[in-house]
């Protein structure tokens, strides 16, 4: 029997056949590059034309010989490289933690910008770590425990509306002005998000899917490792990914009110105040790029945890 | 094949039993002083309007709720024992397959719970999957499959641990005709090798006619049974079962109990 295949799956099926992967990816992402492309030229061409003072703004070309100049191409592999061994060296002898920041800076060599940006990115992930542990912990507590969530939840709700970042000054005070009051306004900022994802998971089980388990006389533990944490794991990685972008954002603000000098939220600020935006705008590139990496790494991690979720299913399945 | 043999010892006794949902004011009673008895190998069907409390006493009966007064005895035990012993295969409106499973993994599931042995469990599934005609299937993941497919997963997962009793909550409601009509055919197929006692709860009238031995017509406020109908149509059942007279006349006096509520 003939069956009249509507014009766009034909050329979706024909796609499958004749291009390979690459091209694919490339038509997904392509219009975003585009724009991309487009919204920088047309930022150096408006610099120009309009003669915007470079107190102001700066042209993508003036920006990204600076940031050339701050991270030699030649640099980044040996100094990623480097990095990674002292950073995995330092972390297995705990006498070196303290300095393990400006060690890691140092690895970088001369792209000293990625340099300041692992000694932040370390804040963040130590927080995200802390955070997200915590939060974890706590919601599996609070969800075996309802009677916990009436003592603990008004407090967390509150703590959690007001701006964490004011407790900044605060937290360089108790944790000192290095990377230690970063981790924990990025904790403090992480824990939230997770522990309510995490509570609301393992409460997302369906009543028919919880009788099921019963119908077996099956054990609270066969429930939770069988059902309530299948359930609870795509709710735990969306706090997860959010969480990824809110510690880098912890991490660079909290430096905003000081911190070492080295470090990447430190720099932006001073260099700004000194109307060296190329500096500034280079910066906050590599905040963007480390950002977005931290995101990726969680995401794949969710695809390979999660092949069976909704969200990964595609059509021709 | 030959009417299921009838013990005379019932294998669920009910017992006048009520079921009050809340207290004071706002009580509900969703069953009055019910009594029935199950023989082993029966199928019986639990039919009436929503609210007469079919569901709630097929839940009473799973140890999945508790009566307010009477008394229910399944093989003699009490309901929460005979749920400890594994004597309840259950299947509801909705599937109820879990995604990160495959097929397999989903049948499976209640023999991992109840420790049997990997070669065991390889074995029964595959042994369950067959009868539901569903082997091909088997590394398929439940949204893959139909609506139809998926239940009939849902059934052979029930069944894979072989309980002596199998409760099934309106299992095809949300089916269409035809498919259900099917799936009517081949669960009578699969009672008919296994030899369980079913007890079905259903709003499909002709389903209950089908499927049945006996169709119990409830009535609510307060839910009570109204009659209990014995269905003498001959086994085995076929698609031309639904268009003899006699099939008719039964759906006719179901309907008609009905309508007196």
């Amino acid at each position: 029997m003939a069956i009249e295949v509507p014009e766009i799956y034909a050329e979706r099926a024909a796609d499958r056949l004749i291009f390979g992967r690459a091209t694919r990816l490339t038509r997904r992402y392509a219009p975003a590059l585009a724009v991309f492309v487009l919204v920088i030229l047309a930022w150096e061409w408006a610099f120009h034309y309009f003669q915007i003072g470079s107190f102001l703004l700066r042209p993508p070309s003036s920006i990204a010989r600076k940031f050339v100049e701050l991270c030699p191409p030649a640099s980044i592999g040996p100094g990623f490289a480097n990095a990674a061994v002292t950073f995995v060296s330092g972390l297995a002898q705990p006498s070196r933690w303290s300095r393990l920041g400006l060690d890691v800076y140092g690895a970088m060599g001369d792209c000293t910008l990625f340099g300041r940006g692992l000694y932040t990115f370390m804040e963040a992930i130590g927080g995200y770590i802390i955070g997200c542990g915590l939060g974890l912990l706590v919601g599996l507590g609070i969800a075996r425990w309802p009677a916990a969530s009436r003592l603990i939840m008004p407090y967390a709700i509150a703590t959690n509306s007001i701006p964490i970042i004011a407790l900044s000054p605060i937290m360089t005070v108790w944790f000192g002005i290095e990377q230690g009051s970063k981790i924990a306004i990025v904790a403090v900022m992480t824990f939230f998000p997770m522990l309510l994802s995490t509570i609301r998971g393992l409460h997302s089980a369906d009543r028919a899917s919880l009788d099921l388990m019963r119908s077996y006389a099956a054990t609270e533990l066969e429930v939770f490792f069988k059902l309530r944490l299948p359930t609870a794991l795509p709710f735990m990685f969306s706090a997860l990914k959010v969480a990824t972008t809110l510690s880098m954002i912890g991490a660079v603000v909290a430096e905003f009110f000081g911190g070492f000098t080295k470090a990447l939220g430190v720099y932006i600020k001073s260099e700004a105040s000194l109307l060296h935006l190329d500096e500034a705008w280079a910066a906050i590139i590599v905040a963007c790029v480390l950002g977005i990496a931290f995101y990726w790494v969680i995401a794949l991690i969710e695809r390979l945890a999660l092949p069976w979720h909704v969200s990964f299913r595609t059509s021709d399945e | 094949m030959a009417q299921p043999p009838v013990d005379s010892t019932p294998i669920v006794s009910i017992e006048n039993v009520s079921k009050v949902f809340g207290n004071g004011a706002n009580s509900t009673t969703a069953l009055h002083r019910v009594n029935l008895s199950i023989q082993a190998g029966e199928f019986v069907s639990l039919i009436g309007p929503s609210g007469c409390g079919k569901s709630t006493l097929l839940r009473l009966v799973a140890d999945l709720l508790q009566p307010t007064e009477g008394t229910i005895r399944v093989k003699g035990k009490t309901p929460r024992q005979a749920r400890l012993d594994r004597d309840y295969g259950m299947v509801f409106q909705s599937p109820v397959l879990y995604d990160w499973r495959t097929v397999k993994r989903n049948v499976q599931l209640p023999l991992e719970i109840m420790r049997y042995p990997p070669a065991e469990r390889e074995r029964l599934a595959e042994e369950m999957l067959a009868l539901v005609g569903l082997a091909e299937f088997r590394n398929h993941r439940p949204w893959q499959l139909s609506g139809g497919m998926q239940q009939r997963v849902a059934i052979a997962r029930a069944l894979a641990f072989k309980p002596s009793i199998l409760l099934m909550d309106e299992p095809f409601g949300a089916l269409d005709e035809l498919t259900r009509e099917r799936m009517n055919y081949e669960l009578l197929n699969i009672w008919g090798q296994t030899n369980t006692t079913v007890i079905f709860v259903t709003h499909s009238i002709p389903e209950a006619v089908f499927l049945s031995s006996r169709v119990v017509v409830m009535t609510p406020r307060p839910g009570k049974i109204e009659k209990v109908i014995p269905i003498d149509l001959p086994r085995p059942r076929t698609f031309e079962t639904r268009e003899q007279t006699r099939f008719f006349e039964l759906v006719t006096e179901v309907r008609e109990s009905l309508r007196e509520t």
